[in-house]
């Protein structure tokens, strides 16, 4: 029993040190002259569009995540209705600036799963720590900028059981260009949006406040993906 | 009150009051806070005693929650201040003799038949000074029993530009401030007015960007009207709101209120 404990201890350890020893990414930002330096092709992916759904952190017990849930049933029903259709174009919206500042451009309309690319060895800091060589080959690209959206919806803050504010819409993503032959990141940027509701958001059924939120939150997250870009 | 038979000429168009507070007035309160999360331990030993806690710590958040909504309405308040002479001159008569002398020369009511405007008008003033925002209600009765149009409107002035809006608002015994509150509320019973009574439009909903004195909003709607700077949108919370655009193209407007004939 002293060693099984010892082993469940010495397990626990690994996994701290594993997650501690893997690179956190930082942002990096484009050089003044990335445009002018005749860098050969550029893809435009993104990753599937989430479903809007609800957030409740603070609620950290499973009894009042659940409380949680229950209590916003009717928001969580109207979130999960919203529509992503205003997302469905920014690949497009994109390789249009890109476009406009000489670049080759082409735009791979399946998602990609980034999460299902083979990881690479060792990742470094400021290295993609997937392997995209499988995208690399069939599409000759010389470089990725990748749209990886990571949450979207509303959240809404708890402490514990007690809500101890109003809803808010959110949009997060992350958008990257890696260089496909050295997997070196050209461009990092991680946009977390948020966008309080005017007036009353309590609104149930429809919530219209909260839905206007949202809308303002994938523009503001829209524009923020193509600021690089503009010139 | 006068006959609702339609008559030669066009009818005139009455201006009726809420019987309490015609006029209301208050300031732009910044956003409620999302609130923060923490973890909470409650001291409790049985089901009822975690109930109990419970309930209080929702009791004691939604309490300061409210006083800080009351404190933050307070503070937004404090924005009339300088306009409270203003204010006071500008009651339910004053804002009709506006109107009607604006009538004299425009006529509002196409056709012959005679309405009644019931008027509910909430201006609010950003702690900037640079926004003013009129929420009414408004009703149009077009018989003894039957109101055409009953929603709210919303209007978001033109930004007040330059260093001092406040002064500016104020120059000339506030001669700006009382025209641009008189031009809004023509503006929101002319929307009631004519684009209230055009069919819905099946026009694509989208987030529309405005300006909101030096920044950028946005609103989700399905555009209904236009004017040179100005787009009448229809809501998501089913209402109308008039927001101020850039004018298309490098001229500039003469009233950016004037809606475009649909």
């Amino acid at each position: 029993m002293y060693l099984t404990s010892c082993r469940a201890w010495l397990l626990g350890l690994i996994v701290l040190l594993a997650g501690c020893a893997t690179p956190q990414q930082s942002f990096v930002n484009l050089p003044a002259d990335y445009f002018g330096s005749g860098k050969g092709s550029i893809g435009v992916a993104s990753t599937a569009l989430p479903v809007p759904d609800t957030y409740f952190p603070g609620a950290h017990c499973l009894l009042c995540l659940a409380t949680a849930s229950m209590t916003n049933n009717s928001m969580t029903t109207a979130v999960r209705q919203w529509p992503t259709d205003d997302l469905k174009n920014l690949k497009e919206e994109v390789a249009a600036l890109l476009r406009a500042q000489g670049q080759t451009v082409v735009v791979i309309n399946e998602p990609i799963k980034v999460a299902d690319l083979p990881a690479r060895n060792a990742p470094q800091a400021g290295f993609a720590p997937k392997d995209f060589s499988s995208i690399k080959a069939p599409t000759k690209l010389d470089r990725l900028l990748v749209i990886e959206y990571r949450s979207l919806g509303a959240v809404r803050n708890y402490s514990a059981y007690v809500p101890t504010g109003a809803p808010r819409a959110t949009f997060e993503a992350h958008a990257y260009i890696v260089d496909l032959s050295t997997h070196k990141f050209e461009l990092y940027d991680m946009i977390s949006r948020d966008s309080l509701v005017q007036g009353n958001w309590d609104e149930s059924p429809k919530f219209p406040g909260l839905t206007n939120a949202y809308f303002t939150a994938i523009e503001e997250g829209k524009d923020a993906i193509k600021r690089p870009f503009l010139k | 009150m006068g006959s609702w038979a339609s008559a030669q000429e066009p009818a005139p168009l009455e201006v009726r009051w809420a019987e309490t507070q015609a006029v209301a007035w208050s300031g732009i309160p910044s956003s409620e806070s999302a609130g923060t999360t923490a973890s909470f331990l409650y001291p409790a030993s049985n089901a009822g005693g975690l109930i109990a806690s419970v309930l209080t710590h929702s009791l004691l958040v939604s309490g300061s929650r409210e006083i800080e909504r009351k404190a933050r309405q307070t503070v937004a308040d404090q924005v009339l201040e300088p306009y409270k002479t203003v204010i006071d001159r500008l009651d339910a008569s004053q804002l009709t003799g506006a109107l009607q002398a604006h009538w004299a020369t425009e006529p509002p009511n196409p056709g012959s038949m005679r309405r009644v405007v019931h008027l509910q008008p909430h201006f609010r003033v950003s702690s900037d000074h640079r926004v003013i925002v009129l929420d009414a209600r408004i009703r149009v009765q077009e018989a003894e029993d039957r109101m055409a149009a009953d929603r709210i409107v919303q209007v978001v002035s033109t930004p007040r530009e330059g260093e001092d809006p406040l002064a500016a608002w104020l120059d000339n015994d506030a001669q700006y401030f009382r025209e641009e509150i008189v031009t809004m509320l023509i503006h929101g019973i002319d929307i009631a007015l004519n684009v209230a009574s055009q069919p819905a439009i099946a026009a694509p909903a989208r987030t529309q960007r405005y300006a909101y004195g030096n920044e950028t909003r946005m609103e989700r709607g399905q555009p209904l009207a236009a004017g040179c700077g100005r787009i009448v949108l229809w809501t998501l919370r089913e209402s109308w709101m008039s927001v101020p655009v850039n004018p298309s193209g490098p001229a500039t407007c003469v009233n950016r209120y004037q809606l475009s004939p649909p």
